[in-house]
């Protein structure tokens, strides 16, 4: 599991994640990740164009650091899921709290309003 | 292919500590193609693996003593496997390296997924494949290894307890209930049961909680006895969606570690053979029904249980009919990796549903059992990485 970051047009951070979202993909880039999101007051777009499988400690993770961010009344997004991770997160019913996205266009749009 | 056995060495003292014979260790050179590293102090060398039962077994390794794999004595491990041949290969320990040789085995002998022949290292770490048998070689300091252990029985009275929890099979009535429960060894958090409201409703519940180890049994267990004990204040326990939201504010993941959870929960009228269900982030429960072809899926789109305060919860009706199969089972039934490496779906595991009665595996007590067995073949080698919970449900 990897993850770069980079910053959108508009000022927010984006996470882009890579590899397998599982027990051990996410201990090695938890740290990292709310480092990232939330070592920073800014909103967030998370990339799972390059995830190819989200597990249920993934799911925690973007719950968990989304909860955080909008505790601090910053927002968080996701977008790029490829469809094996995009039916996970329709399983779950994840857009119900964290706005689900097709591509960086619309979440950039998002994340400016 | 046969290979001699790997022969004993030939001044096994050169590998002796100091305090044995140290004068002799340091004026003699190993020989070329073996690499000795020095000895750690309070480090042992191990082969782990997974016995018939699903107990995890660690084999110590001692220098220059072979330990042969086969399916039955003079082995010294015995596996009762049938890809395993009776003498399959044979491991000995020089100094800090482990070296194996295969006997001239029908399968082979596989190092990290390299075939391999005669005194070839298996790493620290390595994974030998003997059969349908993963040996894992572990070279640890023994004081963590008790550590650990500790950890491995906790899990062990984790997953017994759960076990000792789980209702028995329904083998008369209107419906016929059996099941099949598999813990990983890392243990899941999975629930399930099923219970009479009243003479005419039967409820049937699965929840899976997020992640492993003891924290996720022992949070699956206390959904179970809320669920069993019919213990949520001010509930009506017929509406499903009323119990998943009571069980959304009951266990907010903010206060219990973290951890969230994912169920199915049904209420079947025996009368009409309705099903009200509702399903919080969870794939759907399946209904095979005799003649046909298509499954039903039964699943309702909610928030997985905890992640959200005050979150809505929807429900479903259908119409069930005499001889229907229902099907209601974890993500650790589908979520494996074959042996080819392909990492599947639910929708790879779907055929698998609706065969008829007749068509169970030899040996198989049940259709879940049945289903366990079928997966556990097409899975690579080694424990299922979730917790595998079956649950089949039929009306007579």
């Amino acid at each position: 599991m990897d993850m770069s970051v980079e910053e959108l047009a508009g000022g927010a951070v984006c996470v882009a994640l890579q590899g397998r979202l599982d027990t051990v993909g996410v201990d090695q880039v938890e740290a990292r990740f709310k480092d990232a999101v939330l070592g920073t007051d800014r909103d967030a777009a998370v990339d799972l164009g390059a995830v190819s499988f989200l597990a249920s400690m993934g799911v925690r993770l973007i719950i968990t650091t989304a909860r955080a961010q909008k505790a601090r009344g910053r927002n968080l997004v996701l977008f790029g899921a490829k469809a094996q991770v995009q039916s996970t997160l329709q399983m779950v019913a994840l857009d119900q709290i964290i706005p689900v996205l097709p591509d960086r266009e619309q979440a950039t749009a998002r994340l400016a309003h | 292919m046969s290979t001699p056995p790997i022969p004993p060495d030939d001044d096994a003292t050169r590998f002796a500590p100091p305090e044995d014979d140290g004068e002799r260790t340091m004026i003699r050179a190993p020989r070329s193609r073996i690499t000795v590293a020095a000895p750690r102090a309070g480090w042992v060398h191990y082969l782990v693996f997974t016995d018939d039962t699903g107990a995890v077994q660690r084999h110590r390794l001692r220098p220059d003593t072979p330990v042969r794999i086969g399916r039955r004595p003079p082995a010294e491990l015995v596996f009762r496997d049938g890809e395993v041949s009776g003498l399959h290969c044979e491991l000995l320990l020089r100094g800090d390296e482990l070296l194996v040789s295969d006997r001239g085995s029908t399968n082979g002998t596989f190092v990290d997924g390299r075939r391999v022949y005669a005194h070839e290292p298996v790493p620290h770490g390595g994974v030998l494949q003997v059969g349908k048998q993963i040996l894992k070689h572990e070279f640890r300091d023994e004081h963590e290894l008790v550590q650990s252990q500790e950890l491995d029985r906790d899990l062990a009275r984790a997953s017994h307890y759960v076990q000792s929890l789980l209702p028995q099979p329904l083998t008369s009535g209107p419906l016929r209930v059996q099941w099949h429960y598999q813990p990983s060894a890392r243990v899941g958090g999975d629930a399930f049961g099923y219970h009479a409201l009243d003479e005419h409703h039967l409820v049937l519940y699965l929840a899976d909680v997020s992640g492993h180890g003891v924290g996720a049994a022992m949070h699956g267990v206390a959904v179970f006895n809320a669920l069993r004990q019919q213990s949520l204040p001010g509930v009506d326990f017929a509406s499903p969606s009323q119990v998943l939201a009571k069980l959304n504010d009951q266990f907010p993941m903010d206060s219990h570690g973290g951890m969230f959870f994912t169920i199915w929960y049904g209420v079947l009228d025996l009368r009409t053979l309705e099903i009200e269900f509702a399903a919080a982030g969870q794939h759907p429960a399946y209904v095979a029904r005799p003649g046909q072809a298509a499954l039903m899926p039964l699943v309702t789109r909610n928030l997985v249980i905890g992640a959200m305060p005050g979150m809505p919860y929807t429900q479903a009706r259908a119409q069930l009919a005499r001889g229907d199969r229902l099907y209601l089972f974890s993500d650790g039934v589908f979520e494996i990796v074959t042996r080819e490496g392909l990492t599947w779906q639910i929708d790879h595991f779907l055929p698998l549903l609706g065969q008829p009665a007749d068509a169970l595996v030899p040996g198989a007590a049940s259709e879940a059992e049945h289903l366990y067995r079928v997966v556990r073949g097409l899975a690579r080698p080694g424990p299922l990485d979730d917790d595998f919970s079956m649950v089949v449900a039929q009306l007579a």
